[in-house]
């Protein structure tokens, strides 16, 4: 049930990967992983941990380079050309590896030298927003502050493209909300494209307006998040008879009731579930959107069963 | 520690062959005592029990510890009776397995407490001075020194000698007693000392413990980069950084060396003027063993991390491979220039206000005999230029194991390393105590006759390397054409100077001139250089 590719060309993408595979020792950490990401877009991918987004992150800044298939990143290949890519390239690590002895000043200061961009006020700016004290180490700031400095440090040059590895992990809520504060303002210059991991749904859902799920190292779902979400419905149904066992219904991901009600999951075009259930006949007691994490449950137990029986 | 075992038991074993076939009994006590030495100092250095943050390098006492419900007392305790235990259970089985098959029954008693109290006390500064790393590195340092110095004062054949030259008149074996007795209670003071502090740190009783205080923000080593204003290109940046890293540590190695060379006999006095010439020999040597050493630590993407991997906020940057591997070799360059400058003022500040000129009256009359005075001062030009381009080849003439991020490469440089400056001491050890023909190239004649040949069979295989590599390098697009000319011109400045100053002190030995020749290209890296920008590409995108 893979989501064939939507319908961005790769000639528009900002960002192609085509059938990138990639092993660390006998697991597989991507199998021919293909999505583009349009120019302008808010790109969302989500997965469990250890499915895969952190490593496919790296092809796209070339810090690994594919075992087969093809990155391009403006079109151009990270691993070969990594001036062309990353100094167009923001970058936010998941692990936070600021050089810990560096002052804030230091390290904004050292940054700026490597972007013939950088907007300095923009970074005082930024840094008086986040009160990040200048003359402070990083290894003595927080996790909170050393994941404003290091999105301050991302964001200074005002990169064409934003790649945030799980910018919000371990973060709470006040700062959370500051991070995907910056992010939309960011969004909001013109044509820029943001790339953001993570398994939070609700700030995917909240900022993002195309995502792709990954699951051991597949994307099994991918596409404009209004589309997946139009394209999911949860129903409500009623049946005449009780049902000794779940009835059998197409495009069903989830299911759960007894008896005459269920209330199901289902994937597809709305017109044609509302059809198909009245085909089986059931009665639609309520129809509703789900929320992109019900989808995400669901998948991936869908996902999970066709792991242990692929003819699910 | 692996390795030291499988040292300890192939060493063994060959002590125990040796001692089977009675050949070579000699030769093996010397074995030996290095393999003993070796295998002892990895343990003493493998036993701190530290657990580093991620990036900053070495790190303090495993703070996850402090949630368990253990008291600091015993916290602190198990590890350092652990590497007590360890260190001087290595010393007694080297003993077993090395040296008493031999027929050696070196102490055992002296030297477990000297051990006890040196691993204590380097334990101690580890996890006390955690959060100050510069002070951390300079008491190590000095710790380090005094525990590889000062056991041969335990030595009856110096001890006797010593305590009479210092007018002691009592027992010299009941003073002694009395310093093992001093010996077996140094490891619980520095207990003591390191509980203190780790407590502190636990509880954050201290401005030790935690976030440095004020006045760390005046600490003199900030002033280096302090300044506000942009960085005039990202090669200036990288430099920056390569040198607040790495860079002063050379200089900083060997202003310690120095010093402590310097001060002990400008304040011994009596006699200074037999160590005239060791102290020249022993600052002028300084800097080329001390960078054969911090090259090891420079070869890594971070000196202070065991992480071999680049960071992927280094990685990240939009830079290529060949602009950090030019980084490295411009701080080295630096850091060699500076720790040479060092040496040379001090030296002559030494020479000039202790030392004793008559006793360098042979190598002056030497030089009078052999150099005309156009010569001694070509010579005298030419000799610290070659000393800075030595010292900057041995600090960078690992980077393409370091940068490469495959750790058995990295292993095997450094245990390489290890090899040949234990060799090198030894070398010159033994030279002290054998006649001098002894040592002349004549004595290894079907060697030296064939050297020449050899050399020269390496060069072509270099030369033809250097082509491949740094055409791949080329390929890559890793390192610019200017570039690679430039570092080509560099290597030839490099090999000229080295070949000029060999050419000119054996300018009466054409056959060792010949030689020094060909080894001045050999020795310059060339193809290592363009491995070095290939194996941080590879590093960097993890293929």
């Amino acid at each position: 049930m893979t989501t064939p590719c939507p319908s961005t060309s790769s000639s528009d993408a900002v960002i192609s990967v085509a059938g990138v595979s990639r092993h660390f020792g006998g697991r597989r950490a991507l199998d021919q992983v293909t999505l583009h990401v349009p120019r302008g877009a808010v790109f969302g991918l989500v997965g469990e941990n250890g499915a895969g987004k952190t490593t496919l992150i790296q092809h796209i800044l070339g810090l690994l380079a594919p075992e087969s298939g093809t990155v391009r990143v403006f079109g151009r290949d990270p691993v070969a050309d990594p001036i062309g890519v990353l100094g167009r390239t923001g970058y936010l690590s998941e692990r936070r590896d600021l050089p810990g002895w560096m002052r804030i000043d230091e390290l904004l200061r050292y940054t700026r030298a490597f972007y013939p961009r950088w907007d300095g006020e923009y970074a005082e700016s930024l840094r008086q927003r986040f009160a990040l004290p200048s003359s402070q180490k990083v290894q003595t700031l927080s996790q909170g502050q050393q994941a404003k400095a290091g999105l301050i440090v991302a964001l200074a040059f005002r990169p064409e493209l934003l790649l945030l590895d799980e910018p919000s992990s371990g973060l709470d809520p006040v700062v959370r909300r500051e991070i995907l504060e910056a992010i939309i303002r960011t969004v909001a210059e013109d044509r820029r494209t943001v790339f953001f991991s993570s398994h939070l749904l609700d700030e995917i859902e909240r900022v993002c307006d195309h995502i792709a799920m990954i699951r051991a190292g597949r994307i099994v779902l991918f596409g404009r998040l209004d589309d997946i979400k139009q394209g999911h419905r949860r129903l409500h149904l009623h049946f005449d008879e009780p049902c000794q066992a779940p009835p059998a219904l197409e495009a069903l991901l989830t299911l759960e009731g007894a008896g005459r009600d269920w209330t199901g999951l289902f994937r597809g075009d709305p017109m044609r579930l509302l059809a198909m259930a009245r085909a089986a006949g059931a009665t639609v007691v309520a129809e509703e959107v789900p929320s992109l994490d019900e989808v995400f449950v669901a998948q991936t137990l869908v996902d999970a069963r066709r792991g242990a029986d692929p003819h699910v | 520690m692996i390795a030291g075992a499988i040292l300890l038991l192939l060493g063994g074993a060959l002590m125990h062959w040796m001692a089977a076939t009675g050949s070579g009994r000699e030769h093996g006590a010397t074995v030996a005592y290095a393999l003993t030495a070796l295998i002892v100092t990895a343990a003493v250095g493998s036993v701190h029990f530290t657990e580093g943050p991620t990036r900053g390098g070495l790190g303090g006492f495993p703070s996850r510890l402090y949630q368990l419900p253990i008291s600091t007392c015993c916290l602190v305790a198990v590890p350092l009776v652990c590497g007590a235990l360890t260190v001087v259970g290595t010393y007694l089985s080297c003993v077993l397995m090395l040296l008493q098959p031999l027929g050696r029954r070196p102490p055992l008693l002296w030297p477990s407490l000297y051990l006890v109290a040196g691993v204590s006390f380097l334990q101690s500064m580890v996890w006390s001075l955690a959060f100050r790393p510069r002070l951390r590195l300079l008491c190590l340092g000095i710790g380090v020194a005094l525990l590889a110095s000062v056991w041969m004062f335990f030595l009856p054949d110096i001890y006797v000698g010593t305590l009479s030259d210092w007018g002691f008149v009592g027992d010299p074996e009941r003073f002694m007693t009395g310093m093992q007795v001093g010996l077996a209670f140094a490891g619980p003071a520095a207990f003591g000392f390191c509980w203190n502090r780790v407590r502190a740190q636990r509880h954050r009783r201290s401005p030790w413990s935690g976030r440095l205080g004020p006045l760390d923000r005046k600490r003199p080593g900030r002033l280096i980069g302090a300044g506000k204003q942009p960085f005039a290109s990202a090669a200036r940046a990288l430099l920056w950084h390569e040198f607040r890293r790495t860079g002063w540590v050379l200089p900083g190695a060997v202003a310690v060396l120095l010093l402590m060379t310097a001060i002990p006999t400008a304040l011994g006095g009596d006699g200074r003027g037999q160590v005239t010439a060791g102290v020249m020999v022993a600052m002028f040597m300084a800097p080329l063993v001390l960078a054969k050493i911090v090259g090891c630590g420079l070869a890594k993407p971070d000196f202070w991390s065991d992480n071999l991997r680049m960071s992927s906020f280094q990685a990240a940057l939009p830079l290529t491979a060949g602009s950090w591997v030019r980084s490295k070799w411009v701080s080295a360059l630096w850091s060699s220039v500076i720790a040479w400058s060092l040496t040379l003022v001090v030296a002559v500040g030494w020479l000039v206000w202790f030392g004793d000129f008559a006793s360098l009256d042979d190598w002056r009359i030497e030089l009078g005999v052999y150099y005309a005075w156009r010569d001694q001062v070509l010579l005298m030009v030419l000799a610290p230029c070659a000393g800075i381009l030595l010292s900057w080849r041995f600090l960078v003439s690992e980077l393409h194991t370091g940068l490469s991020g495959v750790t058995w490469l990295r292993r095997l440089a450094d245990g390489t390393t290890a090899v040949v400056l234990t060799a090198f001491f030894a070398f010159v050890l033994r030279g002290g105590d054998s006649d001098p023909g002894g040592l002349g190239v004549h004595s290894l004649p079907p060697l030296m006759e064939r050297l020449p040949l050899w050399m020269a069979v390496a060069l072509v295989l270099k030369m033809i390397a250097a082509v491949v590599a740094w055409d791949r390098v080329r390929a890559t697009g890793m390192f610019g054409m200017a570039s690679i000319l430039a570092y080509w011109v560099w290597w030839l400045i490099g090999v000229g100077v080295l070949a000029a100053t060999g050419f000119l002190l054996f300018q009466n030995l054409v056959w060792v001139r010949s030689l020094v020749c060909l080894a001045a290209l050999l020795v310059f890296p060339l193809v290592r250089s363009a491995f070095a920008i290939l194996a941080l590409s590879h590093n960097r995108s993890h293929r």
